[in-house]
């Protein structure tokens, strides 16, 4: 076995550690990918109905 | 802090500290990892299996201080009816859901291997699977009811009652036979871990409050933008029923 393997075999327990990291990467980044397309759609929601962001982007359009 | 209750005023507080709470994030996970997979040695006991303690402990810390800040922004909102208060509670409920789930499932993955088992029913599982439930709770009923207000309130009373269960987590170990282990770092005596353990700990603590902090800002962001969208309807709708009633006034007259 060489070294890496023998890292990535952990003593015997590599099956417990690595899908415990794995799944604290998978949620914390997942609930960070959900929070920032909540807050665009949110933004881009009220920038649409906003009459002073709506009037501004209709200008741009007409340009 | 009524000052920043102005959410004009908070969005830019906001953009100040989200690149600092974005970096200390990235330098702490990065750290956090460089000792918690290869700089810490392994325990005499537990093994390589220790190394779930940097990811585990740090987890459930958080679940217990995401449901401390969601007790206080209900609080807040409730006595002081604060106007981001609930907004908070709103944007905190999910993250700490998210630490709750992770630390029951590290530690059911850390529990086979030295336990012999995923889980038992003693206190500190289950009063942090109650745990759980409470923050599912909170966000099914802060959504349940058409009036936002109606749901925050009754969300808000739920949040309160079940803050009882923040001390029951903390001293279930102690009052109760237990198959997890008692306190090992915040305890009256001082930790009873070695400083190489101590600070991968540490860091991967501090990398999971920036983290929060960073989070909890954007969808602070969100629920901001999200309650101004609700009253720019509200008056649309409003708008269109004068438009609607003022024809047929002026008709009668």
């Amino acid at each position: 076995m060489t070294g890496t393997e023998a890292y990535f075999e952990m003593g015997g327990h590599g099956a417990y550690i690595w899908p415990a990291y794995g799944l604290v990467f998978a949620v914390l980044m997942g609930l960070f990918v959900a929070s920032r397309r909540f807050a665009g759609r949110a933004g881009r929601e009220f920038d649409a109905l906003n009459p002073r962001t709506r009037r501004t982007q209709e200008e741009t359009d007409e340009a | 802090m009524h000052h920043f209750a102005n959410p004009t005023r908070f969005l830019r507080l906001a953009d100040r500290i989200q690149p600092w709470a974005a970096s200390l994030t990235m330098a702490f996970v990065l750290s956090g990892l460089y000792f918690a997979l290869l700089s810490s040695p392994a325990d005499y006991q537990q093994g390589e299996t220790v190394r779930i303690m940097y990811i585990h402990v740090p987890a459930a810390w958080m679940a217990l201080f995401c449901y401390t800040a969601l007790a206080v922004s209900c609080a807040a909102a409730l006595i002081w009816k604060h106007p981001l208060a609930s907004l908070a509670g709103r944007a905190t409920a999910p993250i700490g859901a998210c630490f709750t789930l992770l630390a029951l499932v590290t530690g059911s993955l850390w529990g086979k291997p030295m336990w012999g088992t995923w889980w038992v029913w003693d206190a500190r599982l289950t009063s942090v699977l109650i745990l759980f439930f409470l923050y599912l709770g909170y966000m099914a009923l802060n959504n349940a009811f058409d009036d936002p207000e109606r749901g925050h309130k009754a969300s808000a009373i739920l949040a309160l009652v079940g803050f009882i269960n923040v001390p029951i987590i903390k001293f279930s170990v102690d009052w109760w036979n237990t198959l997890h282990q008692p306190a090992s770092v915040i305890k009256m005596s001082g930790p009873a871990i070695h400083s190489s353990m101590l600070i991968p700990l540490f860091l991967m603590a501090l990398a999971f409050k920036a983290y929060f902090v960073w989070v909890l800002l954007i969808r602070m962001r969100g629920e901001i933008n999200a309650m101004k969208v609700r009253a720019l309807r509200m008056r649309q709708v409003h708008d269109a029923e004068q438009n609607r009633s003022t024809p047929v006034a002026s008709e009668a007259g």
